[in-house]
């Protein structure tokens, strides 16, 4: 029964994606200007043959329901075009670029979570204290807050005045690093490259701090109300009577269960974070998704624009499949 | 029945209606001090053209880069100091209030009205137009809400109305599905079938019984949406696809600055505290709203 609940809603993703793939084409077609013109534009003069052979390689002169037939056909192998502006295939300039994306998000929620469960935690349990106010205070204050904003006061203060942080990039131009995985932190571990490792960090902090400010918000906030909750339930009055230290009960038996909305909320607000990305990435010149996007979009340069927004798209689907079966699992009676 | 007797007053003394709501809204501080700041803006927005003390679209170049009057060492007093252009940045924000207020107000008004109409429909009828717009929500809710509006800002090109379109067009569905939730469970109660006994037609038990009882929650989610939608709109000017430029909007200003921040830090701090102001009185009074109407979503 469990099993066939489960089986539907994974199969239910299909026809999401599908649905997913034709709206994204639909508005990239909507997009003024012919790409054509603005591939050649770079190049100058040029003759109509040249314009011709351009437009049958983009498969431009074909119908716009082939067009979109053969994208989807692609895009369900794997294959999602090339791009207008650089003659390569998208899937792999999304690849390219995946890895700082990933290790910036990874590393933005590694830093809401450090900062935002002890918060919450300690809030729930010093409830209408200095500490809960001062912190619930400022997770107003952090969901309140535009991340370009942060970003660029973030900037200013720690780059530009203090000179702790570089004030963009992933890397140092000086600094060698050989690529093994992609991932900056990564490789430097593997090649035991210490000093990359290093200015890869510095290179890391503020941004991931920026990004993850959001979410930290948000997590402290929920990580309160359920702590607050869980509190009250008579588990915990058991635990207390049969006189355990308030710091065991809280860390062994309350923590664990406040933590299951925690998990469900960080799932749902991965949409927050790649939005949060593009901008983010956007303003500390980092050179993931987010900026390739950015960068696509004003180029107009389709095939990527296209690419990227269905592997968004399918991030945050799959993301919220994920947080649906978790509750299948924990909660059962939601799989009826 | 345990559920209605959740819905009747604690005090019989509690005064109903807008009235009642207001009284109780007064005695709530933090959303009073961010009726307060959002009063405030709401006159700058209207007055602008009386309290800017200079042209907000007006260069000055002998004047670029002014610090503000307060800084030791400033000239020009310029209150806040001038941008690259040496256009007065205290002019520019308090005009630049005017689109993040008529964005997010738009934003709101065309998210809330046909998502609380679909809404409505869906869970009430149900069947096979249900369906189809469950559907729909479920495929715009793949979409980050900021990824989609710039595909769709990128397509139609800057414009006011553009904008508003761009976070309406997926800013429904969360309406939607509230309204839809909302409509199903009432269409359940007891006081419905009550109605339907002494022969309502379904227009009345809709208009009379179930969307009054909806209004609240309706309400409250606008306020909260309508934080975000002035976020998001200041996000996608910051990436140049907000209204045309010319225009002074909080976003643009901030990514104007981006470009001087090594010498002028002024120029991109002050707009974005005025975004960050805004969106924590309008915050503030949505919290403040749900805990007086509906305590019910206080689950996040």
């Amino acid at each position: 029964m469990r099993a066939l609940v489960v089986l539907r809603r994974v199969l239910n993703t299909i026809p999401i994606m599908v649905g997913v793939a034709v709206v994204v084409f639909v508005v990239m077609r909507m997009l003024p200007g012919d790409p054509v013109d603005i591939v050649l534009g770079q190049t100058g003069a040029i003759s109509q043959q040249d314009l011709d052979r351009l437009r049958r390689d983009f498969h431009l002169d074909r119908p716009v329901t082939e067009q979109l037939y053969r994208f989807l056909a692609g895009a369900a192998r794997g294959d999602l075009g090339t791009s207008f502006a650089r003659r390569r295939p998208v899937f792999a300039m999304l690849v390219e670029a995946l890895p700082a994306t990933v290790e910036l998000a990874v590393a933005a929620t590694a830093v809401a979570l450090v900062v935002a469960v002890p918060v919450g935690v300690l809030s729930a349990v010093y409830q209408r204290s200095w500490l809960d106010r001062l912190a619930m205070g400022g997770a107003f204050l952090g969901i309140s807050m535009p991340a370009f904003w942060l970003g660029i006061v973030a900037i200013i203060v720690f780059a530009v005045r203090l000179g702790w942080f570089p004030t963009s990039g992933r890397i140092g131009f000086e600094v060698f690093l050989q690529p093994v995985t992609g991932f900056v932190l990564l490789d430097s571990v593997l090649t035991r490259n210490w000093a990359a490792l290093w200015d890869g960090l510095r290179h890391l902090a503020l941004p991931a701090a920026v990004l993850g400010a959001g979410l930290m918000a948000v997590v402290a906030r929920v990580m309160r109300s359920s702590m607050i909750e869980v509190l009250r339930e008579q588990f915990v009055t058991t635990a207390r009577s049969k006189g355990l230290a308030g710091r065991v009960v809280v860390l062994r038996h309350a923590l664990r269960n406040a933590l299951i909305p925690t998990v469900t909320v960080v799932g749902l607000q991965l949409g927050v974070l790649l939005g949060g990305n593009m901008i983010v990435e956007t303003v500390f010149g980092w050179p993931g998704m987010g900026r390739l996007v950015v960068d696509a979009i004003f180029s107009r340069d389709y095939p990527v624009v296209q690419g990227a927004v269905m592997l968004y798209a399918a991030t945050f689907v799959l993301a919220n499949l994920l947080v649906d079966l978790c509750y299948i699992y924990l909660d059962p009676r939601m799989a009826l | 029945m345990a559920t209605l007797a959740a819905w009747v007053p604690l005090r019989p003394t509690r005064r109903a209606g807008a009235w009642g709501t207001l009284a109780r809204l007064a005695r709530h501080p933090s959303a009073m001090l961010g009726a307060l700041v959002l009063a405030a803006v709401a006159a700058g927005a209207v007055f602008a053209p009386a309290l800017a003390p200079a042209d907000p679209v007006a260069s000055d170049l002998q004047s670029r880069l002014a610090a503000p009057s307060w800084l030791a060492g400033a000239s020009g007093g310029h209150w806040l100091g001038t941008d690259g252009l040496g256009r007065d940045l205290w002019s520019r924000i308090i005009f630049g209030s005017r689109v993040s207020l008529l964005v997010g107000l738009a934003a709101t008004l065309l998210s809330l009205l046909p998502g609380l109409a679909l809404g409505l429909a869906a869970g009430f009828y149900r069947g096979r137009v249900d369906g189809a717009l469950s559907r729909f929500a479920e495929l715009l809710m793949a979409f980050p809400h900021l990824i989609f509006a710039i595909g769709v800002m990128a397509a139609l090109g800057p414009g006011f109305w553009n904008l508003v379109m761009a976070l309406a067009f997926k800013g429904w569905v969360e309406f939607f599905r509230v309204a839809r939730g909302d409509a199903m469970a009432q269409s359940a109660r007891e006081y419905v079938d009550a109605a339907r006994a002494v022969g309502a037609s379904s227009a009345r038990i809709v208009g009379r019984h179930i969307l009054p009882n909806m209004l609240h929650t309706s309400l409250v989610l606008g306020t909260l949406r309508m934080g975000h939608f002035i976020v998001l709109e200041a996000s996608l000017s910051f990436l140049g696809l907000g209204l045309p430029p010319r225009l002074p909007a909080w976003g643009t200003m901030v990514a104007e600055g981006r470009e001087v921040m090594l010498t002028a830090w002024w120029v991109s701090t002050f707009p974005g505290l005025a975004i960050v102001a805004l969106v924590l009185a309008v915050n503030l009074v949505g919290e403040g709203l749900r805990d007086v109407l509906d305590p019910r979503l206080r689950a996040e």
